[in-house]
């Protein structure tokens, strides 16, 4: 493939562009079934492949951990008695997400094809996702509600209200970030809320901007990291501080690697004078973590 | 699958050596029943900054072409089931530590360990520690910059995050299904041999930065095992359309050429060149 391509302002990955790229480039004709009927179905999204990314290219220094996103969202679903059908990359593509925020529109159109002919065979009848980027763009792009009938469910609103019980193992003090896409974009901003009041020994405090007025973790779909928008993470990293707290929890994977890559960048240049005492974590990391023993 | 031990420098003994280009090759093993020899079964561990199992070695050649200084050859291994020639370090000392080829190998057989780090504590591995220093004079330039590196290393890994560890423990206990994982590595490890076969690289290549097209994300800068990238503050006067103050700079000084930081930099800002 060639290198020269025009990418104009996005900052895609070369690498992690290109292997989305090719892969839905790639046409796969034959059919797939279920081993057995789901009701719910459940789409960890690019998050096995973010992490594999990171892991190739030292990003974070291999810290931050996103399979463990998809293997806790899974978990947290069995406990709250779901069987879910995992949508993985195996059988589906990546949501096209990012490639239709970036205007290549023709990857897109590829990948929802894929994708919605591979959710018509799957036979769900609700789709949850873990990604908040994932679920805007199947409920809103895809319109999975209209065209095959499917609800589409953040994970936190899948496990909203089904009694379930986390007990932390020390006190802590977390606030939760709202995702663009799930907060201001799905008017989303109870159910995490209410998941995080679960945990027994976790005090929730919010952050200075929060719901409809939340500030952006600086980076939309894979777009563009500079100075500005480190200046805007740097802002909303400052609020965590401020506010006292030992975890922030986001709902969204890009959060999580926005913010740990900032929060390493800042442990590794420690002559700049910027650090944050803290450390951002996905909340189903959080939640897995907040388990009991014999769940 | 089966992967190298890292430890083998402590578990294992010292079973023979193989003739290298300079220096002899070290080849480790379980205990001396488990090494046969070239032409046998049981192969061990081959070399010591350069360590490949030869065991697990499937002779892909993904190392061979990763490698930016020509460390690694061919060597015929009849009878060996896993396959009949394995890639030799015949070139180890000239290895620049750049872990190119531990990424690539798609069996986990390839164990790079920095020469400093070699001989920390055990006897076993003292010997080997004086026969790295005695190449070591050429290579006093790069190891200043690696100290610093680790330096930094120790200082980002000072506060571990214990509940990211906490939820890896939960989940590490029991079976859940696989979420395309194995498929991403193997896509990831195709595209970049895809990559890497249409890059100049080596002594002869020094990587460069367009002042127009980088960003100042610093991902070069993580990425460079030699330090040799620095980031500049141009002030106002370089301020390109990419609204960013900091440019990255290539040291050439300690530049090896080994392509890392055109992988890692998002914008494909930096270019190989040869060297004048």
């Amino acid at each position: 493939m060639s290198r020269t391509k025009p990418y104009s302002r996005t900052i895609p990955h070369p690498l992690f562009e290109r292997l989305i790229v090719e892969d839905a480039m790639k046409e796969e004709k034959d059919s797939w079934k279920p081993e057995r009927p789901h009701e719910y179905g459940y789409f960890p999204g690019c998050v096995d492949f973010m992490d594999v990314e990171v892991k190739f290219t030292h990003l974070n220094k291999g810290d931050a951990d996103h399979a463990s996103i998809a293997a806790a969202s899974i978990k947290l679903l069995n406990y709250a008695n779901i069987d879910p059908l995992v949508l993985d990359m195996n059988i589906f593509k990546c949501s096209g997400h990012d490639q239709l925020w970036q205007g290549q529109l023709e990857v897109f159109d590829a990948l929802k094809e894929h994708n919605l002919r591979r959710l018509k065979e799957s036979g769900i009848k609700i789709m949850t996702c873990s990604c908040a980027e994932c679920y805007r763009t199947f409920a809103v792009d895809y319109d999975l509600p209209n065209t095959l009938g499917i609800k589409v469910e953040h994970v936190t609103q899948t496990l909203q209200g089904r009694g379930l019980k986390f007990k932390a193992p020390e006190d802590v003090t977390v606030a939760y970030h709202d995702p663009c896409r799930l907060g201001r974009m799905m008017g989303e901003f109870e159910a995490p809320r209410d998941l995080i009041q679960l945990v027994d020994g976790a005090k929730m405090v919010e952050l200075e901007n929060n719901k409809e007025r939340a500030l952006c973790c600086g980076v939309s779909s894979m777009m563009y990291c500079n100075d500005a928008t480190k200046a805007v993470r740097r802002k909303r990293l400052d609020q965590g501080t401020d506010a006292g707290i030992d975890i922030m929890l986001g709902g969204c994977p890009k959060c999580y690697m926005h913010m740990q890559c900032m929060l390493n960048e800042e442990r590794m240049n420690p002559e700049e004078g910027h650090h944050h005492d803290y450390e951002m974590m996905d909340l189903m990391q959080f939640l897995v973590a907040c388990l009991e023993e014999g769940n | 699958m089966a992967e190298i031990d890292k430890n083998f420098m402590t578990t294992y003994q010292k079973v023979a050596t193989h003739d290298g280009e300079d220096e002899p090759i070290q080849i480790w093993a379980k205990d001396s029943d488990s090494y046969g020899g070239v032409g046998t079964d049981k192969l061990g561990i081959w070399g010591s900054v350069v360590a490949v199992d030869f065991d697990i070695c499937v002779a892909d050649g993904a190392c061979i072409d990763a490698c930016p200084v020509d460390v690694f050859e061919w060597i015929d291994t009849p009878e060996h089931p896993a396959s009949d020639k394995k890639a030799i370090m015949t070139r180890e000392p000239d290895c620049i530590v750049c872990k190119a080829c531990e990424e690539v190998c798609p069996v986990t057989a390839v164990l790079i360990t920095d020469p400093a780090d070699i001989g920390t504590g055990t006897e076993s591995a003292e010997t080997v520690t004086e026969e790295v220093s005695a190449e070591a004079p050429s290579e006093t330039v790069v190891e200043a910059p690696i100290a610093m590196t680790s330096d930094n290393t120790a200082l980002f890994f000072h506060k571990p995050n214990k509940w990211l560890n906490r939820a890896k423990d939960v989940l590490n206990k029991e079976e859940l299904p696989s979420t395309g994982i194995e498929k991403a590595k193997d896509m990831f490890k195709g595209i970049r041999k895809q990559t890497l076969d249409s890059l100049p690289r080596g002594k002869d290549y020094l990587a460069l930065v367009d002042n127009e097209k980088c960003i100042g994300c610093t991902q070069c800068v993580y990425f460079c095992n030699f330090a040799s990238i620095d980031m500049i503050s141009w002030d106002l006067m370089a301020r390109t359309s990419q609204f960013e103050s900091k440019k990255a700079l290539i040291l050439e000084d300690t530049c090896t050429g080994c392509t890392l930081c055109v992988f890692a930099c998002p914008v494909e800002a930096i270019t190989m060149e040869a060297k004048t």
